[in-house]
């Protein structure tokens, strides 16, 4: 134990408890800067006063200064480090498995004092190669190497300040520890050290707790989170784009879900009666359940919804495409991609013939034939009209032979007489 | 005086040279460099504060801190360099290249006109490099680790005989302040050192060589 009178005046004394309160301060500090995952570059730190503590250019961030104070009272500042101050590194991945990496320790060891050391400007400066120490040594510890990746990869370090009981079990059952320094003083020994963890596996706190996910530096770069995250994005945005179109007036109109059919009926057949519009203009009859209609073309979104929710990602992004047989008239025509040397393939040949095929123009009365049997029933009653006019013609004109023979002989003889 | 000798036997491939010796002596001279002094009177002064930076290597998996002096870095690095340059150079075929570098602090003596002031080092860093090359790749990577698990040990034991507070000049006074510390540095005052280095392997401070340095440099006007 050290000895009841350490100093010899109790200004020394006071001294000494503020030097260690600072070197507290300080040593959080260092240690806190050296995880956030940034180098210390030449120039990168703003000029400081010449006033700093222990002459070396510390950051000092309040809210790690705020952390420090929680843990270490300003009135009970030696006692609190007699019992252990603990800067505590944890990392914690995106998928919120947590893992405790190392714990820094100060304490002052009173085992081992030093009462030769009186002068408080000598306590003052080593002090400061401590810090120094301490500096370096957290630059070689496993866990600085993954805090300078933090940045690049899914993973965030944490870091807690805390006094008493250290908390070890937290580190697993593979550590080392290493002493970052030790400043021998009239009251004791001030001891920075730090116990790390030397296995660095996670083990997920889910369901299945056997298997042991090893954090390696390339194991977040694409998780499935991500793709399916995109997918959805892609799929909201295509959702959003969805083209609405000029009215098309030509369209027998729809009505709304809900609506009264009987109530319109009426609405249309009185509106007729009042501004009578020839037959051939006025729409043969309604829509034929409108409604129905409209809860199919709801159903097949809902249904290409669905399906699109059960595949994976991939597939929903790139719908596959089938050969429609024909090309669509708004499709761009095959253009033969070029190889060079091939041109004596009979391969070749096929897709000349396919390419001529594809692109071959568009019938049009074929395509109206196809589309619907209401579309061919005008057609046909067209076709029969003409036959039909063209029959009477055609016995008009059987009848009027005679006065076309006639017409015939007339023109002949004036054009005798005129030769005469 | 007995100077206090720390010694480091490693072994590296030629490329690595550099950074291995430049990690273990900027992470002394940091321990050993303080802010520049201001006299305010002969005995007393203020000191300025030190600034540091990081270090990434890049040819070992290793980040070691150094003071933020632009003219440090550049001198201890031509030393470096010229060592490694003069070890590399050396033919490995009979027997792998050889050869150390030595950080020495040390504290100038006055002496009487016409003699230059004595050199006394009080503390000399000696790193004994050996080139392996790796014959594979994985014998490539497994010296990789070494190298990297080796340079971390060191630089524990740098920071453990460091905090032993063993001898170190004391603070000078004004007018014995360049007898201690270079002051020809604009952003830091390091303690009185030179980086010396040789191939045979065998450290400079022998009795014999320590005997003819002082009388070379007593004798030298």
């Amino acid at each position: 134990m050290a000895p009841e009178v350490a100093f010899s005046n109790i200004t020394d004394k006071n001294e000494f408890t503020k030097f260690t309160k600072f070197l507290a301060y300080k040593g959080v500090q260092v240690i806190v800067e050296s995880r956030k995952g940034v180098k210390i570059e030449p120039n990168s730190k703003p000029k400081t006063s010449d006033t700093d503590w222990f002459n070396l250019q510390i950051p000092d961030s309040s809210e790690v200064n705020q952390a420090t104070k929680n843990a270490l009272p300003s009135d009970r500042v030696l006692e609190t480090i007699k019992s252990q101050l603990h800067v505590e590194i944890s990392v914690q991945t995106e998928d919120g498995d947590e893992m405790v990496l190392e714990l820094w320790t100060l304490q002052l060891d009173e085992t081992q004092f030093d009462t030769s050391l009186k002068a408080m400007n000598t306590v003052y400066f080593r002090m400061g190669i401590l810090l120094k120490s301490l500096i370096t040594i957290t630059r070689i510890t496993p866990a600085y190497h993954l805090s300078r990746k933090q940045r690049l990869e899914s993973f965030t370090i944490f870091y807690r300040v805390y006094s008493g009981e250290a908390k070890l079990k937290a580190l697993g059952d593979s550590v080392k520890t290493i002493q970052a320094g030790l400043l021998k003083t009239p009251l004791g020994a001030l001891v920075f050290s730090v116990t790390y963890r030397t296995n660095f596996s996670i083990t997920p706190n889910r369901s299945d707790n056997n298997k042991a996910l090893l954090l390696k530096s390339d194991h977040f770069e694409l998780s499935p989170k991500h793709v399916i995250f995109e997918s959805k994005k892609k799929k909201e945005e295509k959702r959003e784009s969805k083209p609405s179109g000029p009215i098309d007036l030509d369209k027998p109109l729809r009505l709304a879900a809900f609506v009264d059919e009987t109530l319109v009926k009426r609405t249309f057949e009185e509106f007729y009666t009042k501004i009578p519009i020839p037959d051939h203009y006025r729409p043969e009859k309604l829509p034929v359940s409108p409604v129905k209609e409209k809860e199919i073309m709801s159903k097949s979104t809902q249904e290409l919804d669905d399906s699109a929710a059960s595949k994976s990602p991939n597939s929903l992004e790139m719908p596959p495409k089938k050969f429609s047989g024909f090309r669509h008239e708004n499709e761009p025509p095959i253009k033969l991609l070029l190889f060079p040397f091939a041109d004596t393939h009979p391969i070749r040949e096929l897709a000349e013939f396919y390419k001529d095929f594809f692109n071959a123009p568009h019938l049009k009365l074929t395509d109206e034939l196809t589309q619907s049997n209401k579309s061919l029933e005008p057609v046909l009653e067209d076709v029969e009209l003409t036959n039909e006019d063209l029959s009477k013609d055609l016995e008009l004109y059987e009848n009027s032979v005679v006065e076309f023979d006639e017409l015939l002989a007339d023109m002949c003889r004036s054009a005798e007489w005129s030769g005469n | 005086m007995n100077a206090r000798t720390i010694a480091f036997e490693l072994s590296m491939e030629g490329r690595q040279v550099d950074e291995v010796v430049a990690s273990i002596f900027h992470t002394v001279l940091f321990h050993r460099s303080s802010g520049k002094f201001t006299y305010n009177s002969e005995e007393s002064y203020s000191i300025r504060t030190v600034s540091y930076i990081d270090v990434d290597c890049d040819f070992i998996d290793f980040t070691y801190v150094c003071c933020e002096s632009e003219l440090l870095g550049r001198n201890v690095k031509r030393e470096i360099a010229d060592f490694s340059e003069l070890l590399r150079t050396v033919d490995g075929t009979s027997a792998p290249p050889r050869g150390s570098i030595s950080l020495e602090f040390f504290q100038k003596r006055r002496a009487r006109w016409p003699f230059q002031p004595e050199c006394v080092p009080w503390e000399v860093w000696t790193v004994f490099c050996e080139i392996a090359e790796a014959r594979n790749e994985h014998d490539m990577h497994a010296k990789h680790e070494n190298v990297v698990e080796m340079l971390q040990d060191k630089i524990m034991y740098i920071t453990e005989i460091i905090n032993r507070h063993q001898y170190v000049p004391k603070m000078p006074s004004r007018s014995d302040a360049d007898l201690i510390f270079d002051t020809s540095y604009p952003d830091i005052q390091p303690y009185l050192f030179k980086i010396h280095y040789n191939l045979s392997g065998a450290p400079q401070t022998t009795v014999g060589n320590t005997v003819r340095k002082i009388l070379r440099e007593t004798l030298s006007l």
